[in-house]
C-alpha cells in the first residue's frame, strides 16, 4: 500500500490523503495541491511536507507555558519561551499578539479560566488553559 | 518579552446568563399557570376582564359574560354546585390576585434579582452563580 498525501506546496501543509495501491498516474489533487507519493503514513495535525525535499517531517512543538495556573491580580505571569520570530498567541478567540522576541507572558485581573492558543507554521498548534484565581 | 495583560471579556457571558434566567422564568410561569395555545391563553385573558367588570356590575347577565357563564356551568355540572356568575367572578379574582401578587411577583424578583446581579458580577464563576436561581423555592 502506498500513501498518497495531498499538500499545499507553498507552505507544505498537509491537505488530504489517501492510501491505496501504487500506480504510475495518481489521482489529481485539488487546484493548488499537490500529491506526494510515499510509504510513511501521514497526519495533518502532526506532519507536514518538506517542501525543498517532498519529504514528510513532523511539524515542531511548542515549548509549553511555565505553569497554568496564576493568581488574578495583573502581577503573575504564565510564560511561555523559545517562540519562533512571528508567533501568534491567541486568547479565548478574542485577542491575539504577534510574537517577535521569543517570550510571551500573560496576567490577567479576572479570576476565570483563559484558553490560549500558539501558532505559528510549521510547529504544531499549542493550546492550554490558564487559569487566574 | 511580549507581556500582555488581558482581562476575560463578561460580555458575552452575562448575555448567555441573562437569556437563561429569562428562559427559566418563563418556563416557570408556563408550568404554574399557562397553559400552551393561543386560543386557551386568549380564553384566560378573556375570563380575567369579565371576572373584574362583573365585580361594579349589581344585575349580571350570562349574555355579558359569556365565559363566567361558560366556567359557572362548566362547573355546575361537573360538580353539582350552585354557583352564580358573581362567584365565579370572585374566584377568578381572587387566582389573579395571588399570581400577580404571590407567584407572579415571586418569579419577577427572582428574575430580576439574578439580571442585576449578573451585571454587577465580576468574573465568570460570578456570573454563573447569579444565574443559578432555585425556581423551585418561590
Amino acid at each position: 500500500m502506498t500513501n498518497y498525501v495531498q499538500f499545499d506546496p507553498t507552505t507544505g501543509e498537509i491537505t488530504g490523503g489517501r492510501s491505496g495501491p501504487r500506480v504510475d498516474n495518481p489521482t489529481a489533487p485539488q487546484s493548488g495541491q499537490e500529491v506526494l507519493q510515499t510509504d510513511q503514513r501521514a497526519y495533518a495535525s502532526r506532519d507536514y511536507v518538506d517542501t525543498d525535499t517532498n519529504e514528510i517531517k513532523q511539524r515542531p512543538t511548542f515549548d509549553a507555558f511555565d505553569k497554568t495556573e496564576i493568581a488574578a491580580d495583573g502581577q503573575d505571569v504564565a510564560t511561555v519561551s523559545n517562540l519562533p520570530e512571528g508567533t501568534t498567541v491567541t486568547v479565548d478567540d478574542a485577542q491575539s499578539w504577534t510574537v517577535d522576541d521569543g517570550v510571551f507572558a500573560f496576567s490577567t485581573n479576572t479570576p476565570a479560566t483563559y484558553t490560549v492558543r500558539v501558532e505559528n507554521w510549521p510547529y504544531q498548534v499549542y493550546e492550554t488553559e490558564i487559569t487566574a484565581t | 518579552m511580549t507581556a500582555v495583560t488581558y482581562d476575560k471579556d463578561l460580555t458575552p457571558l452575562r448575555r448567555q446568563a441573562k437569556a437563561k434566567v429569562d428562559n427559566r422564568a418563563e418556563r416557570e410561569r408556563q408550568r404554574r399557570w399557562i397553559t400552551p395555545g393561543d386560543g386557551q391563553q386568549q380564553e384566560y385573558v378573556m375570563t380575567r376582564e369579565e371576572a373584574f367588570a362583573i365585580a361594579d356590575d349589581g344585575d349580571p347577565s350570562d349574555t355579558d359574560y359569556p365565559q363566567l357563564a361558560a366556567e359557572r356551568d362548566a362547573q355546575n355540572e361537573a360538580l353539582s354546585t350552585t354557583k352564580t356568575l358573581a362567584d365565579v367572578g370572585q374566584e377568578v379574582r381572587s387566582i389573579v390576585a395571588q399570581r400577580n401578587g404571590g407567584d407572579g411577583a415571586a418569579i419577577k424578583k427572582a428574575r430580576r434579582r439574578a439580571k442585576l446581579q449578573i451585571d454587577a458580577a465580576t468574573t465568570p464563576a460570578d456570573i454563573e452563580a447569579a444565574a443559578a436561581v432555585d425556581w423551585s423555592a418561590l
